[in-house]
């Protein structure tokens, strides 16, 4: 018997398609043997996707060095042998043309020139120009001079090696990551109301609970994997209902059992309502309430986190005082909540009171298992934190929270936004494992794990991401330095801020990247950066997994990991030139030595030696750094990262050695005695909750967590006659974020090439424009042009627009404000004042 | 662009729509169905000559009416190997 090639192929991705939807084909064992035969010239190999937080595993085929083939995991229990689009083309990102392959320098005849040409150079020439620039900047100002701005997409190991550079070596708290602008808001929630990062639910929600809620999420366009899971669920459990809240129809609409578009902002009411709601109509679980939740009254009236000088910020009582609470009783509680009723809430948000009931009943009766999903739609607001605070005051006025099917649950867009952006402490104001920069019990503890002299780490947090560019603009941080994200193109404000902070000349501005991003074009220097599988990784997703991958190919050039770049150029730095005199007079033995000699290869980080990577089929695998440094960094890195879980001060954080990764399919902490956690804070499922107790929300000193008294209040800027319109930017299924990487992939490119502005049909006709034409859309801070769409997979109600912010020749963020969330710093990239003309 | 462009994709239908959406994959050109259960879920294989058509077809898939997610399972693509194999015995 022969069989085609083709044939072959068919069948293997029938069969593979039938075991993830659960059927068996009839199977020929013929077929089976050939499958055998043939997979001894690909190499098969496990790697979480690189895209979005869900962390779905991919099983990556090398074949000649090379990436040929990938297929959904099926022994993946996240996503059971199903990709999404941008998970298909994975093995494509790294084989874009215009791929970079060495480090260029801005020049003029030779020399290093602000406004020179970019030219190819050493990476000796780079990091002699960068310390060069590092060191006249910490001479002349000191540490808060220089910064980092890193990212999500960095592995596990990248960010910690990072953070350590930063805080320990060059004592800067000036180091953020781009999940800033896409977590911090849940980050603020979580702390505030649970005193510890991260959900308490996993994604086996999905098939316990009885109802979803999507609270500003487009789960099926960037989430498509768990949508999938949800779909699932709903067709096949009966009663199972969903409930979509947007600002705008989307595709969720389709699946919705309670579709409501509401006004912006207006969500804080709903919210509110629900909690009245639960309220008025006694199903408070009292005893819940009682044994486990504290009650503060917020503060109010508290800014919008736009520069001091801005009206707004002048105007409020509480500007800078906004995580301010003061305790307060359940009566008093219940009527806060009083004032939102069904009549007030369903007038102001624009929701019909049908559905605002059917809303607030799924999460009243006690008979519903409810799970609520949200992303950008709550983090992105200049009340991004009291958002994520009322969501958990619902689930915990029920005790509907910690159990399968029952819990709030903050969905991620990058793939280790949890496990390394929140958990290595890349934030100005962390560090590892929960632990932040100002109390002085965690700064001596870090410096000890660290072996690093008293008072190594500065107390004052430093400058979070919108910060950082306006202290760019401001001449007031100098050498910086920013990995993996395209930070020119992502952050809000972009002409008024971004881009002349990364142009002012006194500024010296480092962009790693594998491709010529906005923000690469914009830089001094452009590092060339070897990606995802190019480099052995660790990353963390939305429901505490982690998950490790080997490297599988080599990167072209010159290109070099993150992780490479970051400790390579520590070994520039000798101490004295970074630390003042009685720092160093603390540990002699430190004198003359490098950041590298101190950081790195203190005894910890480089404890384990050189050895060969192999899998347990018996494959072998390169690692390049540890070639280049001589020990398994990645290993001693992340062992070293490990102590802050086991011994830190704040529990409920601890991993599993580092092999116990390599050899499964991720793990989610805590990891007690060599088992994962599922739902946390509740005894049963959690090991780490007291004996006696049901449930302890041991974040809290007292176990409790907080239900938050927190008022709608407007939002920074809403539309007025001039600008007549709201303006909400965000994501489609094709593109992954800035489109740097899903840009540059053919197909991806094709089917959706360039951004729309999505308008109601009724309010593109009053401006004198149509489905296609090109239209101008302005704000207080720029305009771009777009082509219309009235049409399509979003439909805006009359007086919104949407606008995708993938597209690098129509950047959105020319037109975005830069007002954050006052406590989480987190920019509002879903409302300003726009209005649309003919172009 | 010659050679091998084919994936397998898990299509999940309105169960009340799934005759529908049944007879609008197999009327486009390069879907075969291979299965499909009472709750909605088709097995798809789709062939095209060459990764852009194939994208196309994955949209398209996307966007029918009654679709309510098309998620990618299996995906081979190689431009330059389209020959014959030898089974084992």
């Amino acid at each position: 018997m022969k069989l085609s090639r083709r044939d072959f192929v068919r069948a293997n991705a029938a069969a593979a398609t039938a075991t993830a939807a659960g059927i068996n084909l009839l199977h020929d064992p013929a077929m089976a043997a050939e499958g055998d035969a043939n997979g001894d010239s690909i190499r098969w190999d496990k790697a979480p996707c690189r895209f979005c937080g869900t962390g779905c595993s991919v099983l990556v085929g090398t074949q000649d060095g090379r990436i040929v083939a990938t297929q959904g995991d099926p022994d993946a229990p996240v996503n059971r042998g199903l990709n999404c689009i941008k998970g298909y083309f994975l093995s494509k990102i790294m084989y874009g043309k215009d791929r970079l392959t060495q480090p260029l320098l801005r020049m003029t005849d030779g020399k290093y020139d602000k406004n020179g040409e970019f030219t190819p150079v050493s990476w000796d020439a780079a990091f002699d120009i960068m310390a060069e620039k590092w060191k006249a900047a910490l001479r002349d100002k000191g540490p808060t001079s220089v910064g980092m701005f890193g990212s999500g997409q960095w592995t596990v190991w990248e960010g910690y090696a990072a953070a350590k550079l930063y805080k320990a070596g060059f004592r800067s708290n000036n180091i953020d990551p781009n999940a800033r602008h896409c977590m911090a808001s849940a980050v603020a929630g979580f702390i505030r109301t649970f005193g510890a990062d991260e959900p308490m639910g996993v994604y086996d929600d999905l098939e316990h609970a009885d109802a979803f809620v999507l609270w500003g999420s487009n789960m099926a366009e960037m989430h498509p994997i768990l949508w999938s899971r949800l779909t699932d669920r709903r067709l096949t459990h009966e009663s199972c209902k969903v409930a979509v809240l947007s600002t705008f129809k989307n595709r969720n609409f389709d699946l919705a059992d309670i579709p409501m578009v509401f006004k912006p902002q207006t969500d804080l009411a709903i919210l509110n309502f629900i909690a009245n709601h639960i309220i008025q109509t006694g199903k408070v679980n009292k005893d819940f309430v009682g044994k486990n939740v504290n009650f503060r009254r917020g503060n109010t009236d508290i800014g919008y986190g736009l520069r001091p000088e801005d009206e707004r910020e002048k105007k409020a009582a509480n500007s800078g005082k906004g995580g301010g609470s003061e305790a307060m009783t359940l009566d008093e509680y219940k009527k806060f909540v009083a004032d939102y009723d069904i009549d007030s809430v369903s007038e102001l948000s624009g929701v019909p009171k049908k559905e605002l009931l059917a809303l607030a009943e799924l999460y009243a009766d006690p008979n519903i298992k409810v799970t609520s999903y949200w992303t950008m739609g709550f983090n992105q607001h200049t009340r991004g934190t009291w958002c994520n605070n009322l969501i958990y005051n619902i689930h915990l006025l029920v005790g509907k929270i910690s159990e399968p099917g029952n819990g709030p649950f903050s969905l991620t867009g990058q793939p280790s936004a949890c496990g390394t952006a929140r958990e290595v402490g890349t934030f100005a104001h962390r560090l590892p494992a929960d632990l932040v920069v100002k109390k002085e019990a965690h700064r001596d503890f870090s410096e000890g794990i660290w072996k690093l002299p008293k008072g190594t780490i500065p107390g004052k947090p430093g400058y979070h991401a919108v910060l950082q560019n306006r202290m760019l603009k401001d001449g007031k941080l100098n050498a910086y330095w920013v990995q993996c994200n395209n930070n020119m193109q992502a952050a809000p404000n972009m002409n008024e801020e971004t881009f002349p902070g990364y142009r002012n000349p006194e500024n010296f501005i480092v962009v790693s990247d594998p491709y010529p991003t906005v923000t690469a074009m914009a830089a001094d220097l452009i590092l060339p950066t070897a990606m995802w599988t190019e480099k052995e990784g660790a990353y963390g997703n939305a429901e505490r997994r982690t998950q490790f991958w080997r490297e599988q190919v080599k990167a072209p050039g010159e290109a070099k990991s993150d992780l490479w770049q970051v400790v390579e150029f520590s070994k520039r730095f000798k101490v004295e030139e970074v630390w003042p005199e009685e720092l160093v007079a603390q540990k002699p033995e430190y004198r003359g030595k490098t950041l590298y000699d101190i950081l790195f290869e203190n005894g910890q980080v480089n404890r384990y030696p050189q050895q060969t990577v192999t899998d347990a089929a018996g494959n072998t695998y390169s690692n390049h750094e540890m070639e280049d440094f001589g020990f398994y960094l990645q290993k001693g890195l992340y062992e070293e990262y490990r102590i802050f879980g086991l011994k830190g001060p704040k529990k409920g954080h601890e991993l599993a050695e580092f092999d116990a990764y390599h050899a499964s399919r991720g793990l989610r902490w805590p990891v007690i005695d060599g088992k994962e956690t599922l739902w946390r804070y509740r005894t049963g499922y959690d090991p780490l909750v007291a004996s006696g107790k049901e449930v302890e929300f041991y974040g809290k000193p007292d176990g409790k967590a907080v239900i938050f008294a927190l008022p709608y209040e407007p939002a920074a800027e809403e539309p007025d006659e001039e600008y007549d319109l709201w303006l909400c930017t965000g994501r489609v299924l094709e593109h992954w974020h800035s489109g740097s990487m899903t840009q540059r992939v053919p197909e991806l490119y094709r089917a959706v090439p360039d951004a729309l502005v999505f308008m109601h049909p009724e309010d593109a006709k009053k401006r004198g424009l149509r489905r296609g034409m090109v239209a101008k859309l302005e704000t207080r801070r720029g305009e771009i042009t777009m082509q219309v769409e009235t049409r399509g997979r979003n439909r805006p109600p009359e007086g919104l627009i949407f606008a995708p912010w993938f597209d690098a020749r129509r950047l959105i963020n020319k037109l975005t404000l830069d007002a954050t969330c006052p406590i989480s710093k987190e920019t509002d990239f879903k409302k300003c004042a726009a209005k649309v003309t003919r172009a | 662009m010659s050679g091998l462009h084919i994936s397998g994709v898990l299509v999940h239908a309105r169960p009340e729509c799934l005759n529908s959406v049944r007879a609008q994959l197999e009327s486009a050109p390069g879907i075969e169905i291979h299965g499909e259960t009472p709750e909605g879920r088709l097995v798809t294989v789709v062939e095209k000559s060459n990764d852009s058509e194939l994208a196309d077809a994955f949209i398209d898939m996307q966007n029918t009416a009654g679709v309510l997610s098309a998620s990618l399972v299996y995906h081979y693509s190689d431009s330059d190997v389209a020959g014959e194999l030898e089974p084992l015995s």
